[in-house]
This record gives C-alpha cells, sequence and structure tokens, in this order.
C-alpha cells in the first residue's frame, strides 16, 4: 500500500514519480491491490457483464492459472476483441473510455505497469484456491 | 398518580397509553438534567386500539439482526401493534417478544431524539441539547482537527451490522481511514475462519428433515436464527434426535439430550467422534473419497484420540461418545453437525470450528436431504453507482493485517489487540477519534474497565445511537437515529432456501428531530466539506435519496420500488435448490482443493496446525468458568432497557450449581459478589442444576453505566466487567469463555 | 423474572401429588374425541385454544403480543408463561406452561359476579364489561387459574378475552398469531373439521385444574410432562417461574 496521505496531492506526487521512473524499475513496483480491485470490476466486470451478460470473478480461477493468463498475456482467443490483457490496462485505452467510466478517469495518469501490477495482485490474491477469494460484487 | 422519574420510568399500572402522556409530563417538571431535555416534544394520546380504523403497512423488524417480515398497524399516525407477515419465506408470521417490544423501542421515554453534546465530564451524564447544525459543526471540527494532526488514520470507525451500515463504513472510507471494526469479531469471525479453511463457506442445515442434529452450544430456542428455529422445532416434531453440548442446560438443550460438558473441551468430544467413527469403519467411505482430502493424515491424527482419553477431557463418558459415534452413523446422511454462530468462546476457537465440517464430511452430511448444504444464494440486487473511494490509504493501526492474521477478515477489526495497541501506544498511529454507530462496545467486548481506559485517550468519540447506551454515555456527542420504524432502508435479501427481497419502510413518522443515518452523513459531510478538500467532496459522495439507492438496487428486477411499498417484498419466481451437485463432482468448495479439506491447505501454508490440535484444559482450583449466552427477550446488548422487555427479566443473575451453592452457603435469590483478575460485580444468584459446577453463566447487557437507562440502571451486574481480554488467534474473534471468576458470599 | 427455588416443603408436595392424581383421573375425560365434540356442536362457533407445550420454548412473545394488543398495564398480565424446572444435576427437566384465562364453560368468575359484569358470549368467550364492573373483585378471588386482575385504568377486573377485537376482524388473538412455532392454535371447538378439533382428537390433551370442574375451552399437549411425569423426590429440585413474580401456581 502507498505510503502517502491519502489527498490528491499524495496521489499525484506518487503517479508522477512512477510516470517518471516508467517500466524499467516495473519489478520494484509496489501493487496496490485495492486499486486492482476497483479497476476490475468498474472496468473489466463491467465490460464483461455488458459483452456477454456475465462477469468473471477473480475466484473463477486458482492462483496458478491467473498468473498464467495474465502473464501469458492473451485476453481473448476469439479474435473478436483485442488480443491483450495489457491493453485494457493502458492509459490509451483508460483515456478513449474516460467520459463513461469512473474508474478510468480517476486512473488516468497511472503509469501501464504500476495498474498492471496492481490489477495482477487482486486477481491472484483474490482466486479461488487464495486465502481470499474475491467475488464481482 | 405524579410518577418520580428518578426511580422508575413505568411504575406499576402504567398503560403504554397512560403512558405516553405521562413522559411529557416528567419531561418538564423533573430535575434530572437527562429528564430536562427528553421528551418534550412528545406529548401525544394513543387512541383506543382496535383494527377497525387505521391501516397496516408492511416492513423489516430490526429488534435484531434477522429481520423478520412484519405488519404494522398504525391509527392517526401511531404505531399500535406489530404482528408477523405471515407471507414472509422465513418468519411465516411469527415474531418474538422482541419484536412485539419494538413499539415500545420507538415510544421509549429514554430515546434519544435530539442531539446532546456532552455538558460535564465524560459519562457524568450532563449534556445539552444542540440543533443539528451545531451538532454537524462540532463533530466536523473535531474530526478536521484530528485529521489536521494524525490524518484520517487518527480516526475509528466501529459500527454493527445493519441494512445501513454501509452508508457509514463509506464515511469512513471517504475520510480516508483504514481503521474500522465491526461486529463479526465479536461473534462469529472464528466460526467463519474455520469453515472457510475447510469447505470454503458455512453451510444451512435441512433441520426439517434431520434425523439426528448435534449443536455444540448453539442456543436456537433462544438466540434465534430464521428460520432454523422453527425448522428445528419440526424437526424435532418429525422424530429427529437433537443432542446439545453445553456446559449449560439451555432451552434449546431442555428440548434434547443435554451433555453438560466440561468447558472449553469440545474439540476433546469432536475428534473422538471421529476416532470412533474411522476406527469402527462407520464412516461414509464413497463421499471421503469423492469429496475430501487428506483424509489418511486425519486417520493417523485421530488415532490416539481415543473415547477414553476424551472421558477424562469433557467428563462426557466413553460409552457415550461411542454410542453418539455409532448412532450419527446410523442416521447418516440425515445428520446436521451445526455449525453455531457466535462463536467467540475460546481462544482456539477456529481450530475447533473446523472439526465440526470435518465430523459432517466422514458422516457423508452434507448437500443431501437432512444434512448440511450450501443454499442457493440471494436475489442479485442492482449495485448503487457510488463514487470512487479512495485507494492510497494507509495500514491499518492496529497490525489487523494479511502479514499477522493472513486468514482474518481484516475490515471488521478486532477490538482487543486494537484497544491494547492503543492503550499501549504500539500502534502503527495515534487514534484519537472514534466513531459509533449502532454499536455498543463498553457492553460488548471483554473488560469493560479497560474500554473506559482506552476511551479516557480519545479526543473526541461520537456515538450515532436512538438510546444513551453504555457506550454513548461516555461520548462527546450523541447524534440521534431514527428507529427502523421511522425510515427506509437498504433492501434486504436473505440467503436461504427460499429467495426474496424485503423492504423497510417507515410506519411513522420520526420521533423528535430524529434523522437517519443518511441525513445525518449527509450534514456532516457538508460541514467537513466546508473544512477540508477530500479526494472527492462528500457533496458528490452523499447527493443522493434512499429513494435513488433501493432504484439502483432494482434496477434489474421486475419489481418497482412503489410496488414493494406496498407488499413489503418480493418473491422471485424459478425458487429451488439442487442438491447433490457437490457430491457428485459438478460444483467444486472454494477450498484450495476445491474439495473438503481434513489437512487444511489454508492453515499449513500460513503456519497453523493443519489438523487440529487439542490443548489440554488448564483451571483454576476453587474458581469457576464465566460463559455467557442470551435469553430469548434480549438482543446482545441493545434492549435491557426496553420497558416491556425488562419487565420480563428486570435484572440478569449468576448461575450457580445447587452442589456450589451448598458450598458457599448461598441461597438462591441472594445477591453476591462475582470476582476476576479484571473486575467485580454484585448479583443476584439463581440456584439452578441446569448448570455444571466448574461453571457459572451470566447474561449480558447489565449492570449499565447510564443513567440515562432509567429503567435498566442500577439493576444487575456487567459480564463484561468481568471477562479478560483474549482472542482467537486465528480470527482475532474475542474469547469471552476464557475467565475464571470466584463467587463470593456477601 | 424472578424465581424461587426450593425444597420441596411437605405441602408443596402434596400440592403436587394432589394435582397429579386429579389430572390422572381426568387425563381420560380431557381427552375429547372429535365425533363427542360435534354431538356439541350448534351452528354458532365455540372458541377454544390448544397449546402444545412441546413447541413451546417459552419466548414470550406471546406475552409482550398481548401486551402490545391489549395496552395491559405495566405489572398485570393477560398472558404469561411458566417455566418449570425439575430434577438433579445432570438429570433436569425445563418445560414450559403458557399460561392465560382458560374461558371456561363454567365459570366460577361469572358465577361470583354480582353486577353481571361478566358473562360468556354466545362463543363462549368469558368476556368483562369495564363500564358494569364495580370492581369488587370477587371474580378475581373467584378464579381458579389466578387469570384475573384489577385493571388500574379502567377500575375493573381485567382478563383475557381471546382478543375478541382481533377476532372481529377476521384475525387470531395476538398470542397465537405471534407464536413462531405454531404451539398455540386457536378455532372453533364445535367445528369437528377445525385445526384444533382434529388435534384435540387426534392427541392426549388436558386441562389446567379439572378437579376445579370448570370445563375449560384451553387445552394443552404435554401437561404432563411439565407437571406431573416424574414426579420429582422430597428432596429433589422444583422451581416454576414466571414474569408474573409469584412461584406458586393457582
Amino acid at each position: 500500500m502507498g505510503s502517502s496521505k491519502p489527498f490528491l496531492a499524495g496521489f499525484t506526487l506518487a503517479a508522477l514519480l512512477f510516470s517518471v521512473i516508467g517500466d524499467a524499475f516495473a519489478a520494484d513496483i509496489k501493487a496496490n491491490k485495492k486499486r486492482g480491485q476497483v479497476y476490475y470490476r468498474m472496468v473489466c466486470t463491467a465490460c464483461h457483464v455488458d459483452m456477454t451478460g456475465s462477469s468473471i470473478p477473480p475466484s473463477g480461477f486458482t492462483m496458478a492459472e491467473w498468473r498464467a493468463y495474465l502473464d501469458a498475456d492473451k485476453h481473448d482467443a476469439s479474435g473478436r476483441t483485442n488480443p491483450s490483457v495489457r491493453y485494457y490496462l493502458q492509459q490509451t485505452y483508460r483515456e478513449s473510455i474516460k467520459d463513461e467510466n469512473k474508474a478510468a478517469k480517476k486512473f488516468l495518469k497511472l503509469p501501464n505497469e504500476q495498474l498492471y501490477a496492481d490489477v495482477y495482485q487482486f486477481a491472484v490474491n483474490g482466486a479461488k484456491d487464495s486465502d481470499t477469494p474475491a467475488t464481482c460484487n | 398518580m405524579k410518577p418520580d422519574p428518578h426511580k422508575q420510568v413505568a411504575p406499576s399500572g402504567l398503560s403504554r397509553r397512560g403512558f405516553l402522556t405521562l413522559c411529557a409530563g416528567a419531561g418538564a417538571g423533573a430535575a434530572m438534567p437527562w429528564r430536562s431535555f427528553q421528551a418534550a416534544e412528545r406529548q401525544q394520546q394513543v387512541p383506543a386500539h382496535s383494527w377497525s380504523r387505521g391501516e397496516v403497512i408492511p416492513s423489516t423488524c430490526n429488534m435484531c439482526v434477522n429481520r423478520c417480515g412484519i405488519k404494522c398497524h398504525v391509527v392517526d399516525g401511531v404505531l399500535e401493534k406489530i404482528d408477523g407477515d405471515s407471507r414472509n419465506p422465513k418468519t411465516a408470521g411469527g415474531t418474538c417478544a422482541k419484536g412485539q417490544a419494538g413499539i415500545m423501542a420507538l415510544y421509549d421515554p429514554d430515546r434519544i431524539t435530539h442531539p446532546l453534546i456532552r455538558a460535564g465530564k465524560r459519562g457524568e451524564g450532563k449534556w445539552r441539547r444542540a440543533s443539528w447544525e451545531e451538532a454537524f459543526e462540532y463533530t466536523a471540527d473535531k474530526i478536521d482537527k484530528i485529521i489536521e494532526k494524525h490524518g484520517p488514520e487518527g480516526l475509528l470507525f466501529s459500527s454493527c451490522t445493519d441494512l445501513t451500515e454501509v452508508f457509514f463504513i463509506k464515511f469512513g472510507k471517504y475520510l480516508g481511514t483504514p481503521n474500522f471494526a465491526r461486529h463479526a469479531t465479536l461473534c462469529l469471525a472464528s466460526r467463519n475462519v474455520g469453515y472457510f479453511a475447510t469447505m470454503g463457506g458455512v453451510p444451512d442445515a435441512d433441520l426439517v428433515n434431520a434425523k439426528y442434529i448435534l449443536m455444540f452450544g448453539a442456543n436456537r430456542m433462544e438466540s434465534f436464527e430464521l428460520p432454523h428455529n422453527r425448522d428445528l422445532i419440526t424437526g424435532l416434531q418429525n422424530g429427529a434426535r437433537l443432542v446439545v453440548v453445553d456446559p449449560r442446560m439451555t432451552v434449546t438443550a431442555s428440548k434434547g439430550e443435554w451433555l453438560p460438558i466440561r468447558p472449553r473441551t469440545d474439540m476433546a468430544l469432536t475428534l473422538a467422534l471421529m476416532h470412533v467413527l474411522i476406527k469402527e469403519d462407520l464412516y461414509d467411505r464413497e463421499f471421503v473419497a469423492s469429496v475430501t482430502t487428506g483424509f489418511d493424515e486425519l486417520k493417523a491424527h485421530v488415532a490416539p484420540y481415543t473415547p477414553e482419553w476424551a472421558e477424562q477431557e469433557t467428563g462426557i463418558s466413553a460409552r457415550t461418545i461411542v454410542k453418539m459415534a455409532r448412532e450419527m452413523a446410523a442416521a447418516a446422511p440425515a445428520v446436521v453437525v451445526y455449525p453455531g454462530r457466535r462463536s467467540s468462546w475460546y481462544t482456539n476457537d477456529a481450530q475447533f470450528r473446523r472439526t465440526l465440517p470435518m465430523l459432517m464430511a466422514l458422516l457423508g452430511a452434507f448437500d443431501t436431504r437432512g444434512a448440511s448444504f450450501f443454499n442457493a444464494g440471494k436475489v442479485k440486487l442492482g449495485s448503487f453507482d457510488w463514487e470512487l473511494e479512495p485507494v492510497e490509504v494507509a495500514p491499518r493501526f492496529d497490525g489487523f493485517d494479511e502479514e499477522n492474521f493472513p486468514l482474518a477478515h481484516h475490515e471488521d477489526g478486532g477490538y482487543i489487540n486494537l484497544r491494547d495497541n492503543i492503550l499501549n501506544g504500539t500502534g502503527k498511529n495515534p487514534v484519537k477519534g472514534w466513531m459509533l454507530y449502532k454499536q455498543n462496545t463498553l457492553a460488548s467486548v471483554a473488560d469493560s474497565a479497560k474500554t473506559l481506559r482506552m476511551m479516557e485517550t480519545m479526543d473526541f468519540i461520537c456515538a450515532i445511537d436512538i438510546q444513551p447506551s453504555q457506550t454513548a454515555w461516555m461520548a462527546d456527542i450523541i447524534l440521534p437515529e431514527t428507529l427502523y420504524l421511522e425510515r427506509l432502508d437498504p433492501l434486504w435479501t436473505p440467503a436461504g432456501t427460499t429467495k426474496y427481497v424485503g423492504i423497510r419502510q417507515p410506519v411513522v413518522k420520526p420521533q423528535g428531530e430524529a434523522k437517519t443515518l443518511l441525513e445525518i452523513l449527509q450534514g456532516l459531510g457538508a460541514a467537513l466539506d466546508k473544512r477540508r478538500e477530500f479526494e472527492t467532496p462528500f457533496a458528490d459522495v452523499y447527493n443522493f435519496t434512499m429513494e435513488d439507492y433501493l432504484d439502483a438496487q432494482l434496477k434489474k428486477l421486475p419489481v418497482d420500488r412503489v410496488t414493494l411499498m406496498k407488499d413489503g417484498l418480493w418473491i422471485p419466481p424459478g425458487q429451488g435448490l439442487k442438491l447433490g451437485e457437490y457430491r457428485n463432482g459438478n460444483k467444486q468448495f472454494k477450498t484450495p482443493s476445491g474439495k473438503i479439506e481434513f489437512v487444511s491447505e489454508r492453515f499449513r501454508r500460513n503456519g497453523y496446525d493443519p489438523l487440529p490440535v487439542y490443548e489440554p484444559v488448564v483451571e483454576e482450583p476453587g474458581r469457576q468458568r464465566l460463559v455467557t449466552g442470551r435469553y430469548a427477550w434480549f438482543t446482545h446488548a441493545s434492549n435491557q432497557n426496553n420497558i416491556w422487555l425488562n419487565s420480563l427479566h428486570p435484572e440478569n443473575e449468576v448461575w450457580i450449581n445447587p452442589d456450589l451453592a451448598k458450598e458457599k452457603k448461598i441461597e438462591d435469590g441472594e445477591y453476591v459478589k462475582v470476582r476476576s483478575p479484571v473486575g467485580e460485580i454484585r448479583i443476584m444468584a439463581y440456584v439452578t442444576p441446569r448448570i455444571r459446577k466448574d461453571t457459572v453463566f451470566i447474561t449480558h447487557g447489565f449492570g449499565t453505566n447510564s443513567a440515562g437507562q432509567n429503567t435498566l440502571y442500577g439493576k444487575g451486574g456487567a459480564d463484561q466487567a468481568l471477562m479478560q481480554d483474549r482472542a482467537d488467534t486465528i480470527s482475532n474473534n474475542q474469547a469471552l469463555h476464557e475467565t475464571f471468576v470466584e463467587i463470593v458470599k456477601l | 423474572m424472578t424465581h424461587h427455588a426450593r425444597k420441596l416443603k411437605p405441602e408443596r408436595r402434596d400440592f403436587l401429588k394432589g394435582l397429579g392424581v386429579a389430572s390422572a383421573a381426568v387425563a381420560g375425560a380431557t381427552t375429547l374425541p372429535g365425533k363427542a365434540l360435534a354431538t356439541v356442536s350448534g351452528r354458532k362457533p365455540r372458541y377454544g385454544m390448544l397449546i402444545d407445550t412441546r413447541k413451546c420454548v417459552g419466548c414470550h412473545a406471546c406475552s409482550v403480543s398481548c401486551r402490545s394488543e391489549n395496552n395491559v398495564p405495566m405489572r398485570k398480565h393477560r398472558s404469561w408463561v411458566e417455566y418449570v424446572e425439575k430434577g438433579s444435576f445432570p438429570d433436569v427437566t425445563l418445560n414450559f406452561v403458557p399460561r392465560l384465562c382458560n374461558q371456561c364453560s363454567e365459570p366460577p368468575c361469572v358465577e361470583a359476579c354480582r353486577d353481571d359484569a361478566t358473562y360468556i358470549r354466545e362463543d363462549g368467550i368469558v368476556a368483562i364489561d369495564p363500564d358494569t364492573c364495580s370492581g369488587c373483585k370477587r371474580c378475581v378471588r373467584a378464579c381458579p387459574y389466578n387469570a384475573r386482575f384489577m385493571n388500574p385504568d379502567t377500575g375493573a377486573a381485567d382478563k383475557c378475552d381471546f382478543c375478541i377485537d382481533r377476532l372481529a376482524q377476521g384475525m387470531e388473538p395476538a398470542c397465537v398469531a405471534s407464536c413462531f412455532n405454531k404451539a398455540r392454535i386457536f378455532g372453533d371447538l364445535n367445528d369437528p373439521d377445525s385445526n384444533i378439533s382434529r388435534m384435540i382428537a387426534g392427541n392426549t390433551v388436558s386441562v389446567l385444574h379439572p378437579e376445579e370442574e370448570t370445563r375449560p375451552n384451553v387445552f394443552y399437549i404435554g401437561l404432563d410432562k411439565a407437571y406431573e411425569d416424574d414426579a420429582p423426590a422430597p428432596e429433589s429440585y422444583l422451581r416454576i417461574t414466571t414474569q408474573r413474580k409469584q412461584n406458586l401456581r393457582r
């Protein structure tokens, strides 16, 4: 979790810091599970429900399955959507939906790798064989 | 008749009608500060009660957490009678004494109906009446100062389960505090953790069709959990055997066979039962092979736990244990090993609770008729479109986190370690402000003297409540909330065999100036917005009405709010529960292996014993173990001051076995002193063979420090004044039955 | 609740014994077969209540529901519950006897009333006209069940009337409606097909104090468990507790 005070100022500073350091320090990124949760539920789940009528809760897969899926970065085998998971976490994607999506708007400036790490941790920590299985609600 | 408000608010011969008119008089003339601002505007006449007049409004009870369906008979704006709603699938028209006494909670002369700001020292009972505007500014000022000095993590938010609780917790989140404490760690957290590790959740029970029901301490006939209390009676009528393991003979135990176990040895009994089932080859081989893991390890593990060994521990004869195991096996799979609810007993509670689903699994008593089962879930309500909460928050101040309690639910907090961290200054940061919402910590957390000391360290305490509870009495400001009969609440969808949506709606206008929680938070939020810039301004967060909230919940359902308010509940078509899906492998348990785990992977990888290891009991010679529990007419520590309910049981007593009473020369009905390492109380002795000699029982919610509770004040003794601060090591659930007390003749 | 546990004193034992004998003697007579009821039947209902003590858990829903419905003054009771504890550790029994006016067919209270303020209605309910009642308390003393009290609000005698007002609206009495476990069955004893008549026909039922020959219309299943069965040995424990603060049953 971030150590800064929960105010916009601190938050923006942290965001700036990450964008400067960039992906080169990806391994050092401290994931924020809470942020991952918000993005997962507001963006991923919302879209899944719209497109397919059902959601995919983190607890639908095991930790190993989530890691394999996210590491492979293969979003959808059908070819109807963008094939990359990362695509949906990128700033460009967030920018494209920011007007109708609060989470995309709120995390607009967040570095790609930071958000990726956040969502990654939320999914894996919420996997069905984890200690804290998570639903979409 | 001129009543003396100092003594008794309900003098003999006072009817509800007479009583309401009386309150106004008492308020005007009384010298007592508390009285002087109470009830002035509550002058009203209750007309003669007749069902030929008025209207009947369906709603949902809130006198405990069962949320029974009720029908409220209102005549000329006055609530005259509450009846059960016979269409309600859970409650089928019944109500309990508490539900019936909702009227008295509504018209309680001790109810707080306008904001009160402390005018004397804390707990002195001197208050001054404040306008809501002043109350909001005052509270916002205090919160602002604490944030200024300590950050939002200098605040603690405490609340108890309710449909509106989410609004209160959200308020804390938007403020940016990570520090919450909820009801679960006073109640059922250890059960949840034990069951979650073993089978991924807590199952429901088919008590109607069960042939053998084993309950550990669970007291469904006095501590209601609907529809289980009703189903249990039906099950007994259908010929079920009920065995209740409890050092005290509860009403539930009286309806079955009572096994007065030596306290804290319950795990010895469950381990020995498993021992017999395996040794005598009585377990369900097919079930064990198909849906469990770790049987071989379990077999080796329970080998030393023989019935003869368990007899030494539990006081239950080896013969009885063997007989029980055989009878359960004969009745299997129509056996319910009941999970229980309040499991805040011992420091090893999560491990003990684990043995219950293990025993259940050996019997194959799951996912079939007459056994335990996972129910079909709830009606899926739409979710309200909340503004986003801050995600960059400080860690909890008290170390109740993934690192120290990896399997616990961290948002529930835990009062025992939380309080120590505040008192010892060992937290990550100081906590100086305490916001309470219908939480009576002084009466519900072990060692109330210690809680008082914690309160002394606080710069600010704000209680949102309907009455001057023990805790609210010690606060700096009390914000009066509306009663459940005066407000619209978020919708209610229970998990059960029949799904439905229930509504709680106002049946009468609020008494005095009481506001709904949402209105209180809106006012407080506006006052805070003036002082500080928040990540999301409160004006943007709480800019909705309760009607908006309900409409969002109903978005995807074929019923609208107006219809629901008229009908009181909505039962969707397509009910039904399909059993056997876990047995045939179509569904998996939410455990790492997808099966019922005798050897818990979650426990193992977090450094806990993967199989429950029995710890021998350490007793204190010459002292008795103190246990607590419920009567059917009181809820937690919330309505002992209700005049109708209090009249059923004006003061609590300490239950003493006749042999102990004889040794101590204590007569029934005589006042005695009960002394523990942390406190002592004076209380009436109830000499009864319904309890073991090594155990004493005191029900809770009495011995109030609040002189504002006129009916209750001065009666009985507080169990929490005696209890030592212990907690389950895995779930952080407080452990209320770990204290030994001395009974002293006065 | 107050309570008085005591070693059984001789008179107490005699009392119990006497009750046991009396009940046993009349037990057969009070097991009303459905057919016998049918012969009693006119076209008008005769209301009665059957309380299944096996289903009762002593939760006091009835007690409070009654207070609320009938505006019963504090410390007075139309409806109350006896807790009966018996035995020695660990062989203890606990039974419950919900109590109310027995709506007797031959009520001593009506006989005792000189003002004609208390009377039997056509539907069998023993009712009181508070405006006619002179407050002489004779009926209160005459009732062998201690079911009557003086209402300080009206100055008249008062007691359970099966919630006449609710009956007029086609509703069950408040105590019946509130009972979670359906331990109380209310209905027409003159109708052989009513639930109550069928339950009475199909079970062993008894009444309180049959030796008083009041012919109560409130019946019980399982009363023997509470009172007569396993009559405790002289040195054993017996406690009868009610919220009325009186340990002796009348």
